[in-house]
């Protein structure tokens, strides 16, 4: 075993470089989702006591999105009326 | 004015205890009056790692409320001048660590000493923050392995935001990267993230590089700071990184593997 390692070029298609692809990944979303967007459950909260005021809503059936894709941020809400409305 | 360094790291068992005794003990041996800190109350290790466990008497949350004075709780180690530990209490109540309790601790502690040391709990709760906020420098202690990367950018991003440096916003936290349980075999066989691929991720300067070592076990074992080693990769590697904390332009070591011949390459062992 240690003599066809010794012959077989193992440096390239490691799981090294599969790990490295998963972070960068990663780590850039997790940094754009603390930055600066800590306002997003206030403002979460705020319209949801907006759309209460004319429907019965509950806290969980309203979902707020901000993404950010190079100088374009798309701002996400999703509110699911109840069915009798 | 004393400086505060903490050794952070968000993942568990990436080396933060043995960073902290090594790098205190590599401190106090350089001359300055040094203090190493645990704040894992609950979980107190670092006076194990630097074999003073039996002498504990008092503890940081004895000092915080008032039960004991600082120097009681100071222990003064027995290997190092100038230096000196301060245990972690063995209470449940992790709630017992106040900003208000460890601010004037520290203002104490910068009347005798001129580097305050404090070894950080895992995680990102309560003691984690704790151990922080005050920090001027931080040590992120990082194994080259996915998921302790990932907890080193959630620990930036919290020194970044919550720490007393952030709040008031003052200069920056001075972060350093402390890459440990570093294998260049498996680095150079393509299995392990390298120096640089951490480097690029995290975006802090590379304090020093320590190597995985039989050595560090062998030192916890005995309650001696593996730094007092200097025969070790381990403990060279920590006084390289104390020196280059200190100001001293040295090369990274422990990067690459050693050096084998053929044959210890064709007939090696399975590792």
């Amino acid at each position: 075993m240690s003599l066809l390692q010794f012959f077989k070029s193992s440096k390239s298609g490691g799981s090294a470089s599969v790990a490295k692809e998963r972070l960068q990944i990663l780590v850039a979303h997790e940094r754009l989702n603390r930055s600066g967007h800590d306002f997003l459950p206030a403002m979460k909260q705020d319209i949801l006591r907006v759309v209460e005021k004319y429907f019965q809503v509950a806290d969980n059936t309203i979902s707020v999105r901000l993404d950010t894709d190079g100088d374009c941020s798309t701002l996400e809400v999703n509110v699911q009326l109840p069915e009798n409305s | 004015m004393a400086r505060i360094i903490v050794v952070t790291s968000g993942k568990g068992g990436v080396g933060k205890t043995t960073t902290s005794a090594s790098f205190a003990t590599g401190l106090a041996m350089k001359g300055h009056r040094t203090v190493v800190i645990d704040f894992d109350v609950g979980l107190r290790n670092l006076d194990l790692i630097m074999g003073c466990e039996r002498r504990v008497v008092y503890d940081l949350v004895n000092v915080i409320n008032g039960e004991a004075a600082l120097h009681q709780a100071l222990i003064k180690d027995k290997h190092t001048e100038n230096l000196s530990v301060l245990p972690a209490s063995q209470t449940r109540d992790k709630e017992a660590l106040t900003l208000e309790g460890i601010e004037a601790v520290f203002d104490e502690l910068a009347k005798d000493f001129e580097y305050i040391i404090c070894d950080s709990p895992a995680g990102i709760e309560h003691g984690a923050l704790m151990a922080l906020y005050f920090a001027d420098e931080a040590i992120i202690t990082t194994n080259p392995e996915v998921s302790s990367v990932r907890d080193s950018d959630r620990i930036l991003g919290i020194l970044q935001s919550k720490s007393r440096r952030a709040e008031k916003k003052l200069d920056p936290v001075k972060e350093h990267l402390l890459l440990t349980r570093y294998n260049p075999t498996r680095v150079e066989m393509g299995d392990m993230l390298n120096v640089e691929d951490v480097q690029e991720i995290l975006a802090i300067p590379l304090l020093a590089v320590v190597p995985e070592s039989k050595d560090v076990l062998k030192a916890s074992n005995h309650g001696i700071p593996v730094i007092h080693q200097q025969t070790t990769d381990a403990g060279q590697a920590y006084n390289d990184m104390v020196a280059r904390f200190l100001g001293a332009e040295l090369p990274h070591r422990f990067i690459e593997p050693p050096k084998k011949g053929f044959f210890q390459k064709v007939f090696r062992s399975r590792a």
